[in-house]
């Protein structure tokens, strides 16, 4: 990965805490890897990470795609880092063009991802508490029902449609001013 | 539990997919509420609405994001329905506001006069029946109220975004889309206001913390209301407006972008709390900064252009770690009068089009004063070379400042060094015939050891150099 050089030169201060996958996989990264999830962050605080981390609602699969994810995203905060930390928008920084550009491709890239893998990861990203990853997921989610009528959505997600014909018309009349 | 398949989930593919993908699971349904609404959130109110047919699951689903997000122009696209249902609805009405538009919209308005009657009163309806779905008692508040209009649409937003500010949105952002010229007359660029500025307009505005606008005029009223009842604007941006205001004043701005399109005489910053400003634009007035009890905004970035820095405004932000300055002339770079500030936090510093001076003083200056500077990138800032007789419009300005300079500095001329310990790169972007001599000078002079090879490139006669240091 092109950014590892200053992740490593950060990782050989940091504290290092593993992760552990539902099945029994372990991962070791490092705090700053880490606390992007805001529910481990929390568990660091109560000094409640010794022995690892079990995360028995994320396979190692997703779960090793939700590091990638991490590691990605924690170097570019370091990259801020000393800055004003709470900008979230990361294009007011201008710290570095060729960087954020990177930063979006990898989104891009990470986001090509089969919809059930898509699922897991939202599902995790939702469990651990890591917004970046969870508003990446859920507008990607939103994008693919966009300017989608709800025959079509429902196709698209296997959604079986439970409303009778008398509430479907009921619908229609409250919000009549969304469909035509 | 996890699908055979490798395919990239498409977005366009639905059909093929969702026979392919477990079959008969519905795993979007099974999300949890929270994350639901977070989908639906990044979609418009219309498209969200759209979701209420899906199942019982999503039917009040809807009723709970926490955004307005309305889209003009999606009621006046065929949404994806059968075309006849669409077609047969433009015959059923021919709307009393149609008139009032059309006034507003001359030209524009007959040449669609017939397709858009339908769309203006759904797109009307629509506003009252997003305030009529409040919550009965007190509303939630609003995550965030964002509307696109066009220009001759802007009255009927009003009345929205109206009603949208009573769900105090700690969000707003207003799009008026208009081709209008900004300097002609005021048609086309509505002026945009707080309801009832000085009477409870601050209990609507009290969570605000994010503010985007675009396509309006902004008066001194704009202002003084923002001085007055944002007590946590943090963020404020103003695209494509016309920006009347000449001073701005917030206890709670963290971040203000403004893009001018006219010109203005001046922008007065009253913000102690300011870290990040852009002042970019054509337009661009000269900027001043007020201390507040002798201490300048804490600005930590700084994106600044033409006249912004007329006046002097570099010394404000002495301690920003990064600059992006273009077009500015050697005159406000230098901020005369001042001694040359130090730049301690200086990390980044972009330079576009802008006088770096004979010899490049000014940019020695600054590789003097900002001992920690890691990237510098001076783009399309140097003059034609003499030999192919071309000349910058700065030309002869400049020389005759290069003969006094002379006199003053150069004539004792000790070796310059800079030592700019964490220099990683500079990057440079010149056009072929720009005399380079003056600047690989003033970068000799860093004692940082260069790494070879240079990277290089050409395109279109403009040259790309970056050099890395160890």
């Amino acid at each position: 990965m092109a950014s590892a050089g200053s992740g490593d030169e950060k990782a050989a201060a940091a504290a290092m805490i593993t992760l552990i996958s539902s099945d029994n996989e372990k991962f070791e990264v490092t705090e700053a890897t880490a606390t992007l999830s805001q529910t481990i962050r929390h568990m660091i605080e109560d000094g409640c990470t010794d022995g690892g981390v079990p995360l028995p609602n994320v396979t190692s699969k997703i779960l090793a795609r939700v590091i990638e994810y991490c590691k990605k995203h924690a170097t570019a905060a370091a990259g801020e880092e000393g800055s004003s930390s709470s900008f979230s928008d990361a294009a007011f920084l201008e710290v570095d063009r060729a960087f954020l550009e990177e930063l979006e491709e990898f989104d891009d890239a990470f986001l090509e991802v089969d919809r059930a893998t898509l699922f897991d990861l939202i599902l995790a990203a939702n469990y651990l508490d890591i917004k970046g990853l969870l508003n990446l997921t859920c507008q990607k989610v939103a994008d693919s029902v966009k300017g989608k009528t709800p025959e079509q959505i429902r196709e698209m997600y296997n959604i079986v449609n439970d409303l009778t014909p008398e509430e479907e018309a009921e619908i229609r009349r409250e919000t009549q001013w969304a469909f035509e | 539990m996890m699908e055979m398949e490798e395919k990239p989930a498409g977005t366009d593919d639905g059909e093929e997919r969702g026979r392919a993908d477990a079959a008969v699971e519905d795993r979007l349904s099974a999300l949890p509420g929270d994350v639901l609404l977070n989908v639906l959130s990044c979609l418009t109110s219309m498209q969200a609405a759209r979701t209420t047919l899906l199942s019982r699951r999503w039917r009040h689903l809807w009723r709970d994001v926490p955004c307005i997000d309305i889209d003009q122009r999606e009621f006046f696209r065929p949404p994806p329905r059968p075309a006849a249902s669409w077609i047969n609805a433009f015959h059923d009405w021919i709307p009393e506001e149609e008139e009032e538009e059309e006034e507003e919209e001359e030209d524009e308005e007959e040449r669609r006069e017939a397709p858009v009657a339908s769309p203006w009163k759904r797109f009307q309806n629509a506003a009252d029946w997003l305030s009529l779905r409040q919550h009965y008692g007190s509303p939630p508040p609003l995550e965030a109220l964002r509307l696109r209009v066009a220009c001759g649409a802007f009255d009927v937003a009003r009345r929205w975004i109206d009603r949208g500010l009573e769900r105090r949105p700690a969000a707003l952002h207003l799009c008026c889309d208009n081709d209008a010229d900004p300097d002609g007359t005021d048609w086309g660029w509505p002026w945009f206001f707080f309801p009832d500025a000085g009477y409870g307009a601050a209990a609507f505005t009290i969570r605000l913390t994010k503010l985007r606008l675009s396509g309006l005029s902004l008066t001194r009223d704009f202002a003084d209301a923002v001085a007055a009842d944002f007590p946590v604007l943090e963020d404020m941006e103003l695209h494509d407006c016309r920006c009347e205001f000449t001073s701005l004043t917030s206890a709670s701005l963290r971040s203000v972008s403004i893009e001018y399109r006219v010109h203005v005489d001046k922008l007065r910053l009253t913000t102690p709390g300011l870290v990040s400003l852009r002042v970019l634009g054509h337009g661009a007035p000269p900027v001043s900064i007020l201390d507040h009890e002798a201490q300048a905004p804490p600005v930590a970035e700084a994106a600044l252009a033409g006249r912004a820095g007329d006046l002097g405004v570099l010394r404000y932000l002495r301690g920003a770690r990064t600059l992006r300055l273009s077009r500015f002339s050697t005159e406000a770079l230098l901020d005369d009068g001042e001694p040359f500030p130090l730049f301690r936090n200086l990390r980044t510093l972009v330079l576009d089009e802008c006088d770096v001076g004979a010899d490049c003083h000014v940019l020695r200056r600054f590789l003097r004063n900002a001992p920690f500077l890691e990237t510098l990138a001076v783009r399309n800032c140097l003059r034609n070379s003499p030999f192919y007789g071309g000349g910058a419009p700065v030309y002869r300005k400049s020389r005759k400042r290069k003969r006094k300079r002379k006199r003053s500095d150069e004539q004792p001329a000790p070796p310059a060094c800079y030592p700019c310990w964490n220099l990683k790169m500079v990057e440079l972007e010149f056009s072929e015939d720009n005399a380079l001599f003056e600047l690989s000078s003033a970068l000799r002079d860093i004692t940082k050891e260069v790494v070879h090879p240079i990277e290089g490139s050409v395109q279109d006669g403009r040259r790309t150099v970056k050099i890395k240091y160890t």
